[in-house]
């Protein structure tokens, strides 16, 4: 009965290449909340896409 | 989700309004301004909570609240309500809402609200309502137009603003990049001007702490530890603070100085690099663009496949030619990203460049105070460094600021100028500086040095941490955007593949007839999505450029489709077409009703038209029934609509005769007849004879379309005749004999040759006299229509060896192979 929104079904793409990309290790859990959130915060995502490898993702 | 049962109060033009659908196709038919978009919009509310028509285009000043009830019910919102009997996953529930509170789904059983939840997310996206408007949206709009109001319908706008969020935060990261290398790049040299070292390495700079230690009896370091700088010296002179510029730093900085004269023909040619690139890139949008391009051309060579037709124009190519071609156009995207590239350079470079001579120039003058010598004035300085800030900002989107002819106005020529530089900076120093006499001791110039190799070594790591993090920040912020934008592509094309095999199926069945090679081409190029369909094996045009209004309505129609079953997942069983066929012709009106009753025989349709002919082609073609065709006859502001069902001819003839009432129904058989014969002699492809006047009456209808009837069965008699289908023969010879039998009754013929008579002597006419007339025309009708379906005949052909002509009904009952 339910069924995925466009937007989603975009997220969950995204998710796959995020996921795949070391570049993202320990903040792609956190990145993918901030994107699939209601209310998107340029500066979260910017916060967290800056975070040093060996920072705590915050999630 | 269907409606079985429908009530509205007080909503748009109605005051009240109740039927009962059955689930089944309703029409609501009558003239304009009799209230049927009232129903439109009720329906629209009711699912939805939302009526389209007050929140589109052009709607600014209009809200639900005040316009979307009855005018006289503004202060009585609680008393405007929708409510429905519905059928969900088998189970009959109501549901009602109500104006005062749009957004409540007053759900009947209690406990059921969980079953219609996910049906009226689907009604939200509002895909259920296909007006005339909305037509001229999908398939005139441009395709960056077109593109917003499908991504409304998609739900995309917060994936666009999301990818304009992501765009913001690679600038962003790009420039904090750029800062931070320059940042890096005057750290580094700070500590190279201060230990005097030509590059600067953990181990060079170990190797001179430790002479600097020495000096001051101390023991050799392992690593670079601002911590220990200091520690252990036998010799110190604690209270110095280390605030003043050694000598070693103040002569270096001369040199760097001295160096950036020299080399100011080399910083020239960057600049004029720089420029000739800026100018190449402006002058051709595929440079500007090449990542915009770059992808069109690797769609281009994904739907082309190993077909040679190009998939935007149409045109053919010979066999290999276009894939060489698009493959030949991809590489050239390269040297648009090579160009770029080289931009990012050479801005980065004079970045750079620019960032070290305002650290030296900042240095040289706090050495002239340093020293008390006059250098330059503060009013030259202030000019001088607003000059280089200039510089050093342009670096950091020079593109952008070329295209917007916001370029520093000055060239880089200005920037390394002797006259400042070496008059006004390096000649006052270097000679306070021999003034200045020897250094102290080399003891208080080593513990010196140390104090600001403190600072300047802890400012070299943490440029260097940060540029690091910012390379870091300024990949990831790439890849964020290069990976959402690929998933987006991915996913749309997905959803464009689908809707475009749909659109072109749906488009087919109505144009087969016309268009038999039809297709179309879904393409987006970044956010906009276009629309091109082929013109009679012409080409690939915009839907608007070449064909007629018909067809245009046609495609809106398809698109619709062909996006509400992608959006509703066929969960939304209703839909409202509301007024949508209008420039249509009849013929392909026909196709439509096929189409709505073959391609979607589980829908619902709640049809709106103010064109009374298009109201009966849809019971005529089996898409309503007679009961659920809702007239609209009338409308007043305290009243309402004043509507009835479309009754049974032959009941309403009987009403008005039982009333005595001859004349009323003299004209309702008139009426209904030579509309019914019309429709007959369509559907039987009839000869009418021309009239200039184009002025048809019964007479010419009915005489056309039982003469057609006639010579139908002669012809299927020879047909089974020669396939020796004796029951058949005889069948058609009875039928044969009854017709003859029932069109002499109704002296058709007669009144054909004679027409004053028979439309002026019925309205003479007493009941007892008007009742065989009605009789006869009601076997009349009947010889028309199958007595197992209800539907009338009508001829159909098809090509083929040898070609066949069929007269038939729906249900295969009728069968005349003629």
């Amino acid at each position: 009965m339910t069924q995925k929104s466009v937007p989603d079904l975009i997220y969950d793409k995204f998710a796959e290449f995020v996921g795949r990309d070391s570049l993202f290790s320990g903040i792609s859990e956190g990145l993918l909340k901030q994107v699939r959130a209601k209310k998107k915060s340029e500066k979260e995502i910017s916060n967290l896409l800056s975070k040093g490898k060996d920072e705590d993702s915050g999630t | 989700m269907k409606i079985l049962e429908l009530d509205i109060k007080n909503i748009r033009g109605i005051k009240t309004f109740h039927h009962v659908l059955e689930g089944k196709n309703i029409v609501v038919f009558g003239p304009n301004g009799t209230g049927k978009s009232a129903i439109v919009d009720a329906v629209d509310f009711l699912l939805s909570g939302d009526i389209s028509r007050l929140s589109g285009k052009g709607s600014g000043c209009l809200h639900l609240g005040e316009h979307g009830c009855h005018v006289d019910s503004r202060d009585n919102l609680k008393d405007t309500v929708v409510s429905a009997k519905v059928e969900v996953d088998g189970k009959e529930i109501r549901i009602e809402r109500s104006i005062n509170k749009p957004s409540s789904l007053k759900v009947t059983p209690k406990g059921d609200e969980a079953l219609v939840e996910s049906y009226l997310s689907v009604a939200e996206l509002g895909q259920h309502v296909l007006s005339r408007r909305e037509i001229v949206k999908y398939i005139t709009a441009e395709g960056s137009e077109r593109a917003k109001d499908i991504q409304n319908l998609l739900d995309l706008n917060e994936i666009e603003k999301l990818r304009e969020t992501l765009v913001s935060i690679k600038n962003s990261a790009g420039n904090d990049f750029k800062h931070k290398e320059s940042s890096f790049e005057v750290a580094k040299k700070n500590v190279a001007n201060l230990l005097s070292l030509p590059d600067v390495t953990a181990q060079s700079c170990l190797l001179k702490v430790n002479d600097l230690r020495l000096i001051l009896k101390g023991t050799p370091l392992v690593e670079m530890d601002v911590k220990k700088f200091k520690e252990g010296l036998a010799v110190n002179f604690t209270g110095i603070t280390g605030a003043a510029l050694t000598k070693a730093q103040i002569e270096n900085n001369i040199k760097d100085v001295k160096a950036f004269l020299e080399k100011a023909v080399e910083f020239e040619k960057k600049e004029a690099e720089l420029k000739s690139l800026l100018d190449e890139v402006m002058k051709d949008a595929e440079l500007r663009q090449y990542s915009t391009y770059k992808k069109l051309f690797e769609a281009g060579i994904s739907l082309a496949g190993d077909s040679s037709i190009c998939p935007l124009c149409g045109r053919e190519w010979e066999d290999g030619d276009f894939k060489a071609y698009l493959e030949g156009r991809q590489k050239e995207t390269e040297m648009g990203k090579d160009k770029q590239d080289k931009i990012d350079d050479a801005s980065g470079h004079i970045k750079i460049q620019v960032e070290l001579l305002k650290n030296n120039v900042n240095n040289l003058v706090k050495a002239s105070e340093q020293l008390k010598t006059e250098a330059i004035s503060a009013e030259e300085l202030k000019s001088y460094l607003e000059l280089l800030d200039s510089w050093s900002a342009a670096m950091l989107k020079p593109l952008e600021l070329y295209e917007q002819k916001k370029f520093p106005a000055s060239v880089l020529k200005d920037v390394f100028k002797r006259k400042i530089l070496y008059d006004k900076l390096v000649v006052p120093v270097e000679e306070a500086l021999k003034k200045a006499g020897e250094k102290p001791s080399k003891e208080l110039d080593a513990w010196d040095t140390l104090t600001k190799l403190e600072i300047n070594w802890k400012a070299f790591v943490d440029a260097c941490k940060n540029m690091d993090l910012a390379e870091l920040f300024k990949k990831r912020a790439d890849a964020c955007l290069d990976y959402f934008e690929k998933a987006r592509n991915s996913v749309l094309e997905g959803i464009y593949d689908e809707v475009k095999s749909r659109f072109d199926k749906y488009y087919k069945a109505i144009h087969e007839d016309d268009e038999k090679g039809f297709a179309s081409k879904f393409s987006h190029v970044g956010p906009a999505l276009n629309l091109e369909v082929d013109f009679y094996g012409r080409g690939m045009f915009p839907p608007h450029a070449l064909h007629s209004e018909g067809h245009q309505d046609s495609m809106g129609l398809c698109l619709f489709f062909a996006l509400n079953e992608y959006l509703t997942k066929d969960l939304i069983k209703v839909i409202i077409l509301d007024d949508v066929v209008m420039s249509i012709d009849r013929n392909h009106r026909k196709s439509v009703c096929s189409l709505l009753k073959n391609f979607f025989p589980n829908k619902q349709f709640i049809i709106t038209t103010h064109d009374t002919a298009w109201a009966n082609q849809l019971k005529s073609e089996g898409v309503v029934s007679s009961k659920h065709m809702i007239h609209f006859l009338n409308w007043n502001i305290d009243v309402g609509p004043t509507y009835r069902l479309e009754q049974d001819l032959w009941q309403k003839i009987k009403e008005d005769l039982d009333t005595d009432d001859v004349p009323s129904a003299a004209h309702n058989l008139r009426r209904n007849a030579e509309c019914f014969f019309e429709d007959i002699c369509d559907l039987l492809n009839a000869k009418v004879p021309y009239k200039g006047t184009h002025q048809w009456d019964l007479g010419d209808f009915a005489s056309s379309a039982t003469t057609a009837y006639k010579d139908y069965i002669k012809g299927a008699k020879i047909n089974f005749n020669k396939l020796s289908q004796a029951d058949k023969v005889k069948e058609l010879t009875e039928l044969e004999a009854n017709a003859s039998k029932v069109i002499e009754k109704s002296k058709v013929e007669q009144w054909a040759i004679n027409e004053s008579v028979h439309y002026n002597a019925w309205t003479e006419l007493g009941k007892k006299d008007f009742e065989p007339v009605v009789a006869a025309f009601k076997d009349l009708f009947a010889l028309f229509s199958c007595s197992s379906c209800g539907q009338t005949i009508q001829i159909t052909s098809s090509k083929g060896a040898p070609p066949k002509k069929v007269v038939s009904c729906s249900c295969g009952k009728i069968y005349w192979n003629i």
